[in-house]
């Protein structure tokens, strides 16, 4: 079959939901820079999104696929293992290649001069291919490295907490290692170095996160460049895992997107079995400031940087952690000092930021700022992509977000206070 | 393209929007169902993406042959050191207005760009460079407040070339924007935005004195001409802790803060404004091809700064010996756990800008690929006098090799033909070309950059849009024609 006839072919199977978003939410999306120009949703396939973006010299692709149910340090194994698959291929034509886990998924991206739009192509459906054993044992233990690293660190075990939270609220971590879901704590399985470390078990774990995120049906494709529709489908409507994902939901007791509502627990936690800092004491305290990829999140989050900033807390290092591995809905504080007392007050300082008052007061430059870096982000390819992934599903987005921004008034700082304070995890970080 | 595959596309691209107009009518199934359609329409037409506008010729001053050559290369002559024959050739290149304006117009903008760039001071005194770098900062601040309510983001770096500014807004903001930038750079930089500048330049000092890294950029830099070898000493102010009285500088400082203060326009006549925006917009520069801009009120740089266009102009039109300067070769002894290493390559007369642009890639490529193991904080640019730089530190029991590995990476560029890694590399160049030209910032960067070597905004716009590779017999030919003239080491012997 010739090329435009398999084209035909896909075509008809394809069907095209131009601007649907928009009219599913009701949002005006002219103008929106991350509004796409066509969004194809391939029966039994990705969903395709196409920014045309004529004039650019360059071609890039971004495949996304959600983590629900897998490990986030099993999807760092696996993101692993398909960059060092794609390297050679992306050398070959001078691609760059970036991949990683992103708010709740697993992303890979991949960009070249638009006349390698083959090459890219089949760069990605290298990334989204079915792991191979090659590498295995290398990327598992630069993962036991990143965990040792966290665990030397305050903010270091704020990310490892927050990430046995979203384990143990997707009940993977049990599944695992054989535990009892929701116990508290979950046991990570054995890792390299290891007495019992089987890489023949963690191969196989990693290969059913890959089979079960990337079932084809389950990825997206975005697609940035002068690059014909017929050829992204030829080229692109293939990659992942065959099977029908749509149709297998995760087990029941398993939610398809990482838990909104957090495990049932005291609102102080212990900070994890790792071994805490000697040297110095710390306090530490995760949260939610609203839904993720939320306008009123985003300005809370920029306000609390601020306003950390301009803290005066001699002998305090205070740091503010997002992007967490649990899927970008929670963020951490963490200060650490000499003593325990100047941590403890360091981070009641620190939380204060996110009263009313205090939010009020750094609302508007705050918004301006995001907006500012908001709109800078967008115009280039790569961040295009990661925005336009984040606001999948919300056409308008980022005019949306901007205007939202703009007129977020008393309502929204209420419901950040609000959502703050139900959310307030404290870590003990006690010597 | 045929007719009917344009026609083709035409369809495709409209009844894709059509679909995206009548979505909003509410019929969304019924939509779903014609966008389909539209699209199987189109697809079955073959169709291919509306093209971009075609890129405008270049415009190419003069007759000579060498200069159609560039043009036909896409792109214009970079002056050179060179034997008198080939200066003859590659005369002066077109000299634009003192001060440049362009506009770059992209389909696909999600923000616009306004950029300022003004010529790196070239051999400053240390006094006069302490002078730009606290009037940078203190412009930036100026920038970042006259763009306030416009949710524009500025940003400030320099290279060997320029120092840019640049300011990212949504594209309807761009006029406004503009206008509000120009009308800073017309002014005197504020006292309160010097004032701090030059507190923060004081602490970034005293704060980067002593790195390896600085001290063999500086090094290097002053055996390149570009700056004097002294460290620039900024002035510490009597109490920093808040701004000077009167009665706390002394006359040398006051004399300073005056020098800083004044207004860009004043002490940098050749600038360039370029702006990227998604179409043409009252308020805006004309494009490129239209009628220039009136000339700047010519008035000189500040006192001992020279700009680095000067010194290209110079290069080419001077009376410069007919061979390439024998070669300068210095080794400091410093007792640093890594060996610094800046090496400058004479490209031949005749090379274009593009064409330095491309072997220096090529070297970029094959040092990552080869040598990443051995070598950090390589970087290649092509500075100023027709110079190609390359910079990078290494472990001094492996320095001997990296520099083999540098001469290899040239043996490889010069030998096209069957069999060479060249053609291979080129491909991966044009990749990393075209990422470089993927945002609007670097887009306003590049042509900034090309403006301030002395390219006409019609030139820097073919620059910019240039796509065939050059070909790997002439980038062959430059790589073997060029020659060390600068090497400079610092480190254990």
């Amino acid at each position: 079959m010739s090329l435009r006839g398999a084209c035909l072919a896909a075509a008809l199977a394809v069907g095209v939901a131009h601007g649907a978003r928009g009219q599913e939410t009701g949002a005006d999306v002219r103008g929106d820079p991350l509004a796409p120009d066509s969004v194809l949703a391939v029966p039994g396939g990705p969903t395709l999104v196409f920014e045309e973006a004529a004039g650019l010299p360059v071609a890039a692709i971004r495949v996304s696929a959600p983590l629900e149910t897998g490990r986030p340090d099993d999807a760092r194994v696996l993101v692993a293992l398909a960059l060092e698959r794609a390297r050679p291929l992306a050398d070959l034509v001078g691609a760059s290649l970036w991949a990683g886990v992103e708010r709740g998924r697993m992303a890979y991206q991949v960009m070249g001069d638009r006349a390698d739009l083959e090459e890219l192509a089949w760069t990605a459906r290298v990334l989204a291919g079915r792991p191979g054993r090659r590498g295995l044992r290398r990327a598992a233990e630069r993962e036991r490295a990143r965990a040792d690293r966290l665990a030397e660190t305050p903010h270091g075990r704020a990310v490892a907490a927050a990430e046995a939270r979203r384990v143990e609220a997707a009940g993977t971590g049990a599944a695992a290692t054989g535990g009892p879901p929701g116990a508290g704590t979950v046991a990570s399985p054995p890792r390299p170095g290891d007495p019992d470390y089987d890489e023949e078990a963690q191969f196989r774990r990693i290969e059913r996160l890959w089979a079960d995120s990337h079932a084809r049906d389950r990825l997206r494709v975005f697609v940035l460049g002068a690059v014909p529709v017929p050829v992204a489908l030829s080229e692109l409507s293939q990659l992942g895992a065959p099977g029908a994902g749509r149709q297998q939901r995760p087990p029941a007791g398993r939610s398809a997107e990482p838990a909104t509502t957090e495990p049932a627990g005291a609102a102080t936690a212990p900070a994890s079995t790792a071994p805490a800092p000697s040297m110095q004491a710390w306090a530490g305290a995760h949260f939610r400031l609203g839904p993720p990829d939320s306008a009123r999140s985003w300005v809370a989050r920029e306000a609390l940087s601020a306003g950390l900033a301009e803290l005066p807390l001699p002998g305090v290092a205070v740091r503010l952690e997002h992007g967490l591995g649990d899927g970008g809905r929670r963020l951490a504080v963490t200060a650490t000092a000499m003593t325990q007392p100047a941590a403890d007050a360091a981070l009641a300082e620190a939380l204060a930021l996110l009263s009313e008052p205090e939010l009020e007061a750094r609302w508007s430059r705050a918004a301006a700022a995001l907006r500012r870096d908001l709109l800078a982000e967008a115009a280039t390819p790569a961040g295009w992509l990661s925005l336009a992934d984040a606001g999948y599903g919300r056409d308008g987005f980022l005019r949306g977000m901007l205007s939202e921004i703009r007129l977020a008034g008393p309502a929204a700082l209420q419901a950040v206070a609000a959502d703050f304070e139900s959310s307030l995890v404290r870590m003990d970080g006690r010597r | 393209m045929t007719g009917s595959r344009a026609l083709g596309t035409l369809g495709a691209v409209r009844a894709l929007r059509a679909v995206r107009a009548l979505g909003v009518l509410g019929a969304f199934g019924a939509v779903r169902a014609l966008g389909a359609l539209g699209a199987l329409a189109a697809l079955a037409w073959g169709a291919q993406p509306v093209p971009a506008a075609a890129s405008p010729a270049p415009i190419v001053g003069g007759t000579s042959h060498a200069r159609e050559s560039a043009a036909a290369r896409g792109g214009w002559l970079m002056p050179t050191l060179g034997t008198s024959s080939a200066r003859a050739s590659a005369a002066a290149p077109p000299v634009a207005a003192a001060q440049s304006s362009l506009l770059v117009v992209r389909d696909w903008l999600p923000a616009g760009v306004v950029a300022l760039a003004l010529p790196a001071p070239l051999a400053a005194q240390p006094a006069d460079e302490a002078v730009v770098q606290v009037a940078d900062l203190a412009l930036a601040a100026t920038l970042r407040e006259a763009a306030a309510g416009l949710a524009a983001r500025i940003d400030a770096a320099g290279t060997r070339t320029g120092r840019f500014f640049v300011a990212t807004a949504a594209p309807e903001d761009l006029p406004e924007l503009y206008g509000a930038m120009r009308r800073a750079a017309a002014q005197p930089l504020p006292r309160r935005h010097v004032e701090a500048a030059w507190a923060r330049a004081s602490r970034d000092r005293s704060f980067r004195d002593g790195s390896p890294e600085d001290r063999h950029a500086r090094l290097f830099a002053a055996r390149l001409g570009l700056v004097s070898p002294a460290e620039p000493a900024v002035p510490r102010l009597a109490a920093e802790s808040g701004p000077p009285s009167a009665a706390q500088e002394d006359s040398a400082l006051a004399a300073l803060f005056a020098r800083a203060s004044r207004a860009p326009d004043e002490a940098w006549p050749r600038r360039a404004w370029v702006v990227v925006s998604d179409r043409d917009r009252p308020g805006l520069p004309r494009r490129a091809g239209g009628p220039a801009e009136p000339k700047a009120r010519p008035a000189p740089p500040p006192r001992g700064v020279r700009d680095a266009r000067d010194a290209v102009l110079m290069a080419a039109n001077s009376d410069l010996p007919a061979e390439p300067p024998p070669l300068v070769s210095v080794q400091e002894t410093a007792e640093i756990v890594t060996t610094w290493v800046g090496l400058g390559y004479q490209l031949p007369p005749g090379t274009t800008l593009r064409e330095a642009e491309f072997l220096r890639t090529v070297l970029e490529l094959h040092a990552e690929r080869r040598l990443a193991g051995d070598i950090y904080g390589f970087s290649a640019d092509v500075g100023p006098r027709g110079r190609l730089l390359l910079q990078f530190s290494a472990a001094p029991d492996t320095v001997r090799s990296v520099k083999a590995g540098i001469a290899e990476a040239l043996a490889t560029a010069s030998a096209e033909g069957a069999g060479s890694d060249l053609a291979g590399l080129l491909r991966a160049a044009r990749s990393r070309r075209s990422q470089r030209l993927a945002s609007p910032q670097d887009v306003a960067r590049t042509a900034a950059e090309a403006l301030l070597r002395g390219a006409a905004p019609g030139q820097a716009l073919a620059f910019l849009r240039s796509r065939p590779v050059p070909s790997a017999e002439r980038l062959a030919a430059i790589a073997r024609a060029a020659r060390l003239v600068v090497r400079v080491e610092l480190g254990v012997p």
